[in-house]
């Protein structure tokens, strides 16, 4: 730990903090002030009207939505399977370009490709792989797998999972990159040593490389959960929440309800509720993957 | 030296910051100072066709008439970026001066905050430039106030474009008139392997407005101002009929495979590739229709009224026909006021009319527009001639509903059909989101 003893040292360290605290202030902070307060307010979005307080009642409605629980529905999937795939494929990949395996570097290059793209490229991009007539029917179909085709966007029980595994596709690469970091602060002296006892490469993944791993791969967790519950961009571009809300998420009812219906309150009190189950979840995974390590 | 080298950066981090948050974007109104009036414009001209050329020209004359004017244009061609503009900009407080807004009913809201401009005393005071069709002005005299609260700045028939030769090739004469003959004719054209109506729901207004058409047809356009004023139910058993007539036609094939996960633009690509037989659209797509390179069965093409049901014959020309507006800020004063009033005659005179319509198939709804018949595209012309006919015209259902969630409950509601959903959930599901406001 470092003492600031004098009060100019204090000043300068302030004025490097500054403009950050500033932005982060005006830009997180004010308007999160501002969504709660919009969240127990009626408000029909034209400047210079009438805010009339209104309690819990838009989130009451929010609750009683059906549109919303199958979003909630929805969320909750795409954050158990992103969590469930996201690391565990990422780490594994991370491993086996960390063993600088001929091509590596082009390994590395072709699996972070997906992230350097904007999501709603992604999404385009698979929209049009998935759409009721798109490459991938094509495909089943020149395979003589006719049977097999479905329009996977607009089935109850593919809908959901196409996006889900979209998801997956898109944020494997970033989390591997994260890995592959982490993995060259873990010494080699271990491994040798662990060579030398006789330990099997299995044996090493799961005693050396993933212990020494933890403070990363829950950070990973912990940051994948956050994306997770705030994608919109994939939905808006490959579904917009269709057919019939099927495949919303509560970001994208709360940019319907705010943006198109003029509800506010609603809007605010949706975004309230996902900065909750964010938060919620964050701290749950952290106290988990804390627990685990004591 | 480093030190103050260290200071200098943070000091000038913090400039920048507040250089950047300090501005507030303030608008001059009145050109006493030397600077510049700013009039505003958002509306869904953008993109590159001939229609938003000749706007930019109008915009540009307008301009170069008067060197104290600035014109920003922030018109959005993309409907979600356009939404999200006009939003921002009420709630803001920063409503451009020339701007639209989708519906009717639901205008009340803005109009007894004073946000659009009565228009009554403009189109009163100029009576050469006041030459609207009655129906289309009319259309913005919204229940409850008085005056007329827009400019219709386009209109037109939106009908059935078809493909004239894959019809004959069905062994279908004519285009069918009433609903049976419609259903007889989806059965022959799917008989050659064609997809009968090029529908992709995933853009839902596609089904919106297939629905609009059966609702016309089926109870006339005077009930979609009765389910607005809440004199009707979505779920009375008129209602749901014409939702099942949706029904009917998915069921029996009428479009595409999954058509619910298919957009607009796809959909339409099949058909000007003669890969369908139909498509529900308005003249804002008949350049498409046009153009060979794009369009190789151009000259197949032709428009037709949506049939009518053999048992309804009073509705056979209750039409649904597009008309958009031009609002004008209410909060507008002096020079910037008049200065707003004169682009907006300039973008919807008589010449702007002939021009518009001559070389890009764009309607004003205008009765003195002179158009040279040698140089209109012959679709507009029978989508005028057919247009004449009207009996009643509306746009969209949820146009009367002062509920602007309609829009979108209304046609998720018509899109859940075609993915299982009875036309009585359906009814009922709308119905709830009204029952929920009040």
């Amino acid at each position: 730990m470092i003492y600031l003893k004098s009060r100019k040292d204090k000043f300068k360290i302030f004025l490097f903090i500054l403009p950050a605290l500033v932005l982060y202030v005006l830009f997180q902070i004010v308007p999160m002030i501002g969504a709660f307060y919009f969240s127990v307010a009626d408000w029909k979005g034209i400047a210079g009207t009438s805010i009339k307080m209104v309690g819990l009642k838009n989130y009451i409605t929010v609750f009683k939505d059906p549109g919303f629980l199958i979003s909630l529905q929805n969320m909750g999937k795409m954050v158990f399977f992103s969590v469930l795939f996201h690391t565990p494929i990422a780490l594994l990949l991370a491993v086996a370009i960390n063993t600088k395996c001929r091509g590596y570097r082009f390994f590395k290059a072709v699996y972070f490709v997906p992230t350097v793209f904007p999501l709603t490229a992604v999404g385009l991009l698979w929209y049009f792989i998935f759409m009721p007539n798109g490459s991938f029917n094509a495909l089943l179909t020149n395979l003589g797998l006719a049977n097999l085709v479905t329009p996977w966007l607009i089935n109850t029980s593919t809908a959901m999972n196409t996006i889900i595994f979209v998801n997956i596709w898109a944020g494997i690469g970033y989390y591997m990159v994260i890995l592959i970091a982490g993995l060259t602060t873990i010494p080699d002296d271990i491994y040798e040593a662990a060579q030398i006892d006789g330990v099997t490469t299995v044996q090493k993944f799961f005693l050396i490389t993933v212990p020494m791993l933890k403070p990363i791969i829950s950070l990973c967790i912990v940051m994948d959960i956050i994306g997770t519950v705030k994608v919109f961009d994939l939905i808006f571009v490959m579904t917009e929440g269709g057919p019939n809300g099927l495949t919303n998420l509560p970001t994208t009812l709360m940019y319907y309800e705010a943006f198109r219906y003029d509800h506010y309150g609603i809007g605010s009190a949706i975004g309230i509720i996902i900065f909750l189950i964010a938060l919620v979840l964050t701290v749950g995974s952290e106290y988990l993957t804390s627990r685990t390590e004591n | 030296m480093k030190r103050f080298l260290s200071l200098f950066l943070a000091a000038a981090l913090c400039a920048g910051m507040t250089a950047c948050s300090g501005s507030t974007g303030s608008k001059s109104d009145g050109n006493s100072d030397g600077e510049k009036i700013e009039i505003r414009l958002l509306t869904r001209m953008a993109g590159t066709t001939k229609q938003v050329e000749i706007f930019k020209d109008i915009i540009k004359e307008f301009e170069s008439k008067h060197p104290d004017v600035n014109v920003i244009d922030e018109s959005q061609g993309d409907e979600s970026s356009f939404n999200n503009k006009l939003k921002t900009d009420l709630s803001s407080g920063t409503l451009p001066n020339i701007f639209r807004i989708q519906g009717v009913a639901n205008l009340s809201e803005y109009i007894d905050n004073g946000l659009i401009m009565d228009l009554d005393p403009v189109l009163k005071a100029d009576p050469e430039w006041n030459k609207f069709v009655p129906g289309a002005l009319s259309y913005y005299q919204v229940p409850n106030h008085n005056g007329t609260y827009a400019i219709p700045m386009e209109s037109g028939l939106i009908g059935i474009y078809y493909n004239e030769a894959l019809f004959k090739k069905a062994g279908i004469d004519s285009f069918p008139e009433t609903w049976s003959q419609f259903k007889t004719a989806i059965q022959k054209l799917k008989a050659i392997n064609v997809t009968p109506i090029a529908l992709g729901a995933k853009t839902t207004y596609m089904a919106g407005h297939l629905h609009d058409q059966i609702f016309y047809k089926w109870m006339g356009t005077g009930a979609a101002k009765k389910l607005g004023a809440r004199n009707m139910n979505w779920t009375d058993p008129d209602v749901v009929k014409s939702l099942s007539f949706v029904k009917e036609l998915n069921d029996m094939g009428a479009f595409p495979s999954g058509a619910a996960g298919i957009s607009d633009d796809i959909v339409l690509s099949q058909f000007q590739k003669g890969q369908a037989g139909m498509i529900i659209t308005g003249t804002w797509n008949i350049s498409n229709f046009t153009n060979k390179k794009d369009c190789p069965v151009a000259d197949d093409i032709k428009v037709a009224k949506f049939p009518y049901f053999d048992e309804k014959p009073q509705y056979k020309n209750e039409d649904m026909q597009v008309i958009s507006p031009y609002m004008v800020n209410g909060k507008l004063t002096g020079k910037e006021k008049d200065y707003t009033i004169e682009l907006l005659k300039m973008l919807t005179s008589k010449d702007a009319a002939k021009r518009f319509a001559e070389e890009a198939s764009f309607l004003i709804p205008r009765t003195d527009v002179d158009i040279d018949t040698q140089k209109v595209n012959p679709l507009l012309l029978d989508n005028i001639e057919l247009g004449k006919t009207s009996t009643g015209i509306a746009v969209d259902v949820f146009d009367f509903d002062p509920l602007a969630s309609m829009q979108d409950t209304t046609r998720n509601a018509i899109v859940s059909m075609l993915v299982g959903s009875s036309p009585e959930q359906a009814a009922q599901q709308i119905q709830s989101e009204i029952d929920k406001s009040k």
